[in-house]
């Protein structure tokens, strides 16, 4: 069995940055239920850290200790150095929280409501105007400001709620799932959104969509069962996975001589025949080291050797497998 | 305290709701109707006032304050009752069962600014109520002008200003039984309820034990207003409605505190 990169609960302090959201032995009881179990990770200044599980892994409950929405059952959430059980009030008016499912007033006018979370969130008359109107600006809501809630698509006003979140710009924001329910294309707009924000804002996000993770964030909790699974970078979580570079090779020759061929191919580790297609044609896997792509050199190694090449596929570990391969460890532990 | 952005939403959500006028509709529709009954009977005894009838005795001149304010006030208790549910169920409820209620209160807003804001609010449409009811005196009045009908306008006043505390208490308690509840509906049945319960406490019977029967006479409602009929504000009376309120926002607020400390 592989190990990802950082497994177990321990906090794994990687950049440089002040920390912005400290979480300790955190945990949560729901009754006799552990909804969130020992937990502990930290977020540097301007991170995005992805929060990645299936549903009801713990994910909502941790960022609801997190926003002080509930308090957690043992161990400790700071903010900006803020307790959030005993600065509460402080640490709220650092953070922007998008609840899950966006919640919204939906008889409100677009920037009716957006001037009143301001005022709720207690910015200043003056500044009022202009906070709106640069949270408006960022989220593209201009052109719908007089449209009221209800009569907004679904992308338009999961827009509307991260524009209230972004309100005041918050050194803190905390996303519940921010992307579900869009289409593709808002999907795709919401976390440009999002990733343009790093290195400026401290973001935590949620998600149980893997490709979510990879293109925003840089860095990823796993999460299940109210339990960290793995965590670090998306790229160390890949690496730390022996064989991480798979390639399937589908070549019509000679079983032996073409795997002799493969295995010269400089970082190929080794080869074996995968299965037979007829004929002389067979699928080879091969396996790399986990620097760089092979197949460049492999396909010029055997188009040289004389051998006709019909496929060439990468099976790398995705994310997705390592999420499936921890989820389902779990499973067969239980 | 930071509850003026929500005391003017909520308000702001009042009047652009046609729900609220439909409530005040009704509420004075019934008012006048009763009204222009209480006016009838009221002429008829004047008119037969000064004039032997057929018993031979002398009917007296009916007294406008007793017959028609006392009534007029009577009726608003009974109508606010029925009003105040409609009016305060949706206030906690509402953001509860839509997910705002989560978006407020990780808000740098404290519990208590966001329900006063919310009371607040309420007992504003109650005095507009109150003080349109206000014109059924003033109307009398002016009907009976140049007659020897006279109005005594103190007993008007404390009659009034009790209405807005019985409607303060009721509003407080309506705002606590939306506090208890994710569905309006919920919320608008325990407080009609309730509210009925609270004014009946004075009349359960328990004879045999006189101190619990006057503790819960103390404790009801409605008994708390036969002094404002009089044109008597008392310190009692006053003090009793103010802790009434102070009482259920309180509730109120430890509902709201609950998510902190429950399981």
């Amino acid at each position: 069995m592989v190990e990802p990169a950082a497994v177990g609960n321990s906090a794994v302090p990687e950049t440089g940055a002040p920390v912005m959201i400290e979480v300790s032995n955190l945990t949560k009881l729901y009754g006799l239920t552990r909804a969130v179990d020992n937990i502990s990770f930290t977020v540097g200044k301007g991170e995005i850290l992805g929060f990645l599980g299936p549903n009801g892994a713990g994910k909502t409950t941790t960022m609801r200790v997190l926003t002080c929405y509930t308090p957690a059952s043992a161990g400790t959430a700071r903010i900006g150095g803020y307790d959030v059980s005993r600065q509460s009030e402080q640490a709220r008016s650092i953070l922007g929280y998008l609840p899950e499912n966006a919640p919204l007033y939906q008889d409100m006018l677009v920037d009716d409501y957006l001037r009143f979370m301001a005022e709720v969130k207690r910015y200043p008359g003056s500044r009022r105007r202009a906070i709106v109107e640069e949270a408006m600006e960022e989220c593209g809501l201009t052109d719908v400001r007089k449209r009221i809630i209800r009569n907004l698509s679904k992308g338009y006003r999961q827009r509307v709620g991260l524009a209230q979140a972004l309100l005041g710009d918050p050194q803190v924001l905390v996303l519940d799932e921010p992307t579900v329910g869009l289409d593709p294309r808002q999907i795709a707009e919401i976390r440009q959104l999002i990733k343009g924000m790093a290195g400026r804002r401290t973001v935590i996000l949620s998600t149980h969509i893997l490709p979510e993770v990879s293109m925003t964030c840089q860095k990823v909790i796993i999460i299940n069962q109210g339990r960290i699974e793995a965590q670090g970078t998306p790229e160390s979580l890949v690496s730390a996975l022996e064989a991480a570079n798979v390639v399937m090779v589908t070549v019509d020759g000679p079983a032996a001589a073409v795997q002799e061929l493969i295995s010269r191919v400089p970082g190929v580790k080794s080869v074996a025949q995968e299965r037979m297609l007829g004929g002389s044609t067979a699928v080879y896997r091969v396996e790399a080291a986990p620097q760089g792509d092979p197949r460049p050199e492999l396909a010029q190694a055997i188009i040289g050797g004389g051998y006709r090449l019909f496929e060439l596929q990468s099976s790398g570990y995705s994310l997705e497998d390592i999420f499936l391969r921890i989820i389902s460890r779990q499973k067969e532990a239980a | 305290m930071n509850f003026l952005p929500i005391y003017r939403r909520e308000l702001k959500t009042y009047f652009q709701s046609p729900s609220t006028y439909i409530v005040m509709a009704l509420l004075f529709l019934v008012l006048g109707m009763i009204y222009s009954q209480i006016m009838v009977l009221f002429s008829n005894m004047s008119a037969q006032a000064g004039m032997p009838n057929m018993f031979g005795q002398t009917p007296p001149e009916p007294n406008v304050t007793e017959m028609v304010i006392r009534s007029l006030f009577q009726i608003m208790i009974a109508l606010i009752l029925f009003t105040v549910p409609l009016l305060s169920m949706r206030l906690v409820a509402e953001e509860k069962s839509r997910g705002t209620f989560e978006l407020l209160v990780t808000c740098p807003i404290s519990d208590w600014a966001i329900l006063m804001g919310k009371y607040l609010a309420l007992v504003t449409v109650g005095v507009i109520v109150i003080l349109l009811s206000g014109l059924f005196p003033v109307i009398t009045w002016w009907a009976g002008r140049g007659s020897e009908v006279v109005i005594e306008w103190p007993i008007v006043l404390s009659c009034w200003l009790g209405l807005l505390l019985i409607f303060a208490a009721y509003a407080a308690f309506g705002v606590m039984a939306s506090s208890f509840s994710e569905n309006q509906i919920t919320a608008g049945v325990i407080t009609l309820i309730g509210l009925i319960m609270w004014n009946m406490l004075a009349s359960f019977q328990i004879e045999s034990f006189p101190r619990i029967q006057q503790i819960f006479t103390e404790l009801a409602a409605e008994p708390h207003t036969t002094n404002f009929v009089k044109g008597l504000l008392t310190t009692k009376d006053v003090a009793f409605y103010f802790l009434a309120s102070f009482l259920f926002l309180f509730i109120a607020s430890k509902t709201l505190d609950a998510r902190r400390w429950r399981v």
